[in-house]
């Protein structure tokens, strides 16, 4: 049975590192903080309910190992991963590239300056795509409040997004 | 005109409304350009706050967390003759993980077995005990040694211990390298191992390296091949916990690279 979990949460991976990621704003501490939330999980094995979504609860301990390390640190999200976000695939169908860029630039920040609150249900909802019912679950908050703090987010993101930003210098050619 | 919720809104926007409520939003959401600019803010937004944390690169977790998550408590057999050192944290915040934990039992039955009893982590009532690999009883000799090691070698009945290295690891934990060898110098280690510790908290041992010990009790080669083997052995997991600051090297026949 243990097996099975484990392979379970193996596969979870990608998306525990995605989240992380959306709330550190740094791949490494991305990772740092899975592999936190694995050491909880697997120290509590006991205490998971063999039938129950294995991903809520993984999702409810990434969130509680972020704010205790929040707490721990006093430290807000990071900058950029350069590595990252070299690796974010171009869509042509969006922006053209430098202007994609730019604007996924504008909205990683921004979602690094969300209160935490909002970037917990941001990150679960729009990043790892959870329905607001699956994300209240995880956070233990009614349905009303995670929809709240998504619009808030989202329509401070939007904000961001239209504000009017000085045009990148560009390098003159003689 | 009634002005509905953003929440409604965002709901609609997210595909989350059923077909009744759908149905109701677009009637009035076509008289409403605020709500239809408000519908394009949550769309792009999905779509831009998606498109910045992904990554190709998620497919692929790191070889250190599928390891942690696979690590079976009871592969005892799997990890014989070789130092095993955690990668993990200690101190407050947990000890480490189950998969780190099941290592830990592994190394501190394997050092048990190795170093003689009546020597190293003797309780203040003098009862035998011997060093294992986890956390270090408070009132035990060993303990003293970790708090008390400088500079200088410090003797504890037979044995001297000496302080290679005091480092910090990855999570800012306060790590000691020491060494314990017989009376003389000369003599090689008993063992080296590497305790860390958060702040005043307990000291754990998370690694350590002794030598072997044949049937009639007498050693005979070390654990590893040789003492340098050793000594790169733990260089190489003091890497992987993230010790990069060696503060001191205080016996260069024993202090890595």
């Amino acid at each position: 049975m243990d097996e099975d979990v484990r392979q379970e949460m193996i596969a979870l991976l990608p998306r525990l590192r995605r989240f992380g990621y959306s709330l550190t704003g740094s791949m490494d501490e991305a990772d740092d903080l899975v592999q936190g939330a694995c050491e909880r999980a697997l120290l509590r094995l006991d205490q998971y309910e063999r039938g129950s979504r294995l991903d809520s609860w993984m999702f409810r301990i990434m969130q509680t190992t972020w704010i205790d390390r929040l707490r721990a640190t006093r430290r807000r999200g990071t900058v950029n991963d350069p590595e990252m976000m070299a690796a974010v695939p171009f869509d042509a169908r969006i922006h053209e590239q430098t202007e994609a860029r730019a604007a996924l630039d504008i909205v990683r920040a921004e979602i690094a300056l969300l209160p935490e609150d909002q970037r917990l249900v941001l990150a679960l909802v729009t990043v790892d795509g959870m329905s607001y019912k699956d994300a209240a679950e995880v956070l233990e908050v009614p349905i009303g409040t995670i929809m709240s703090r998504l619009s808030r987010a989202r329509k401070r993101l939007g904000e961001a997004l239209e504000r009017p930003r000085a045009a990148p210098a560009r390098e003159s050619r003689a | 005109m009634r002005r509905l919720d953003d929440e409604i809104l965002m709901a609609y926007a997210d595909g989350a409304l059923s077909e009744a409520d759908r149905r109701l939003v677009e009637t009035e959401i076509a008289r409403d350009p605020q709500a239809r600019r408000l519908i394009t803010v949550y769309r792009s937004t999905t779509a831009l706050a998606r498109h910045a944390f992904d990554a190709p690169a998620w497919s692929e977790p790191p070889g250190r967390l599928v390891a942690l998550i696979s690590a079976r408590p009871h592969c005892s057999r799997t990890v014989h003759g070789w130092p095993v050192w955690l990668a993990g944290s200690y101190g407050t915040g947990g000890l480490a993980a189950l998969g780190s934990l099941a290592i830990l039992a592994v190394l501190a039955s394997a050092v048990w077995q190795l170093i003689p009893a009546g020597h190293d982590a003797a309780p203040a009532d003098g009862k035998p005990a011997q060093v294992a690999v986890g956390p270090v009883p408070r009132q035990s000799e060993l303990a003293r040694v970790l708090d008390d090691l400088s500079a200088d070698a410090s003797h504890r009945r037979d044995r001297r211990f000496s302080l290679v290295a005091t480092l910090t690891d990855k999570w800012g934990n306060t790590c000691k390298e020491i060494d314990a060898r017989g009376p003389s110098p000369d003599t090689p280690p008993a063992f080296v191992l590497l305790a860390c510790r958060a702040g005043v908290e307990q000291w754990t041992v998370v690694g350590a390296v002794a030598p072997a010990v044949d049937r009639n009790g007498s050693r005979r080669q070390y654990y590893v091949r040789s003492e340098a083997d050793a000594h790169d052995a733990l260089s190489g997991i003091l890497a992987m916990i993230g010790a990069k600051q060696r503060a001191s090297a205080l016996k260069p026949e024993t202090t890595q690279q």
